[in-house]
């Protein structure tokens, strides 16, 4: 798959750095989100449904809930990437995840639905990145009022997902 | 001649303290049942959400609710202050503040520190505000990037359980 090297700091919202550092450094950006989807395939697949409704703590999202945020965040992550590589000019809005979450319906959905709608998510990104000229990814557009490039978008959502990897396995396994 | 040339130097100093001061963070609020403006206590006090900031003060990461609280009742009711606490989803701790209000008595400002405990006389109502700051320090950009990502939970304790009342997020983050 195509090499995409790190971005620099100045090329995503500062609060990304939480999320990009997560990311290895050797490029392999595509590789490694085609990998880490059938880690969450694996790491989900065996859960009953009564693990994948439990809240670790009052208010805190299901692991559905979780997962249907992480496909939300890439779908947007990934049109502001395509926009931004075909020479939006506009700022782009931001969203609440707050209100997408308790919208989203996740709870109510199978895990079927929603690990389709993943992958299929997954693949329209890694297909929309690796059609990326090199050129294409160090565009830069504004997105909820941060200036970032579009590969600066690819670290900070590849890292969002393995956050919540992380936070999966630490907080409700 | 000296003396007139500190008048305008404390102007100066007035008007850059005046200014320098920090406004804080609007928060929004976003409800978790259907109505979460309105709270009403096991003993029938009830809390009016009015707003909600975040701020950062002495490097720490402060919170603040206000409401309008309500005594309905013939009798005076007592307010458990710590029966409300927050808690954010990156599992920031936090301490809650003791309510303080201010008074002018003469020229004078006097600040009154008030119990958790607080006393509501029967058929009032009147402001009262929750507040509370994080354990650790924080710098400006580490404030700023809590902004951007962390949603703080307002729970209400009660019998042994907790129940999320609402929501605050960053009100820009949108």
């Amino acid at each position: 798959m195509k090499l995409i090297p790190k971005p620099s700091p100045d090329e995503y919202a500062p609060y990304a750095a939480m999320y990009v550092d997560l990311v290895p450094d050797d490029g392999h950006i595509l590789q490694h989100l085609n990998d880490n989807f059938k880690d969450i395939q694996q790491l989900v697949g065996t859960l009953s449904e009564t693990q994948l409704l439990h809240r670790y703590a009052p208010g805190k999202w299901t692991i559905k809930e979780v997962l249907v945020h992480m496909v939300d965040d890439e779908r947007i992550y990934a049109y502001r990437a395509m926009c931004f590589a075909r020479g939006e000019q506009q700022a782009l809005p931001g969203f609440e995840q707050e209100d997408y979450a308790a919208n989203s319906g996740a709870n109510e959905r199978s895990m079927e639905s929603i690990m389709e709608e993943y992958e299929a998510v997954r693949r329209s990104t890694i297909a929309l990145f690796s059609s990326f000229t090199d050129e294409a990814l160090a565009r830069w557009g504004n997105a909820n009022g941060y200036m970032c490039t579009v590969r600066g978008l690819l670290y900070h959502l590849a890292g969002h997902e393995l956050h919540h990897i992380n936070l999966i396995r630490s907080r409700y396994l | 001649m000296k003396v007139l040339g500190l008048v305008p130097l404390l102007g100066l100093y007035y008007l850059f303290c005046a200014t320098s001061a920090r406004h804080p963070d609007e928060a929004r609020i976003i409800c978790v049942s259907n109505n979460c403006q309105t709270y009403v206590m096991p003993n029938g006090l009830r809390l009016n959400l009015k707003y909600a900031a975040f701020n950062r003060i002495r490097r720490q990461l402060g919170c603040a609710v206000f409401c309008d609280l309500q005594n309905s009742a013939d009798s005076s009711k007592v307010l458990d202050r710590n029966m409300f606490i927050v808690r954010s989803s990156s599992d920031t701790g936090f301490t809650t503040n003791l309510f303080y209000t201010s008074h002018m008595a003469g020229l004078l400002l006097k600040i009154d520190q008030h119990p958790n405990q607080y006393p509501v006389a029967a058929n009032s109502h009147g402001d009262y505000v929750f507040s509370w700051h994080s354990k650790l320090q924080l710098s400006e950009k580490e404030y700023r990037n809590h902004l951007a990502t962390d949603t703080v939970l307002f729970i209400a304790k009660t019998g042994g359980t907790e129940q999320v009342l609402f929501k605050l997020v960053w009100a820009k983050r949108k």
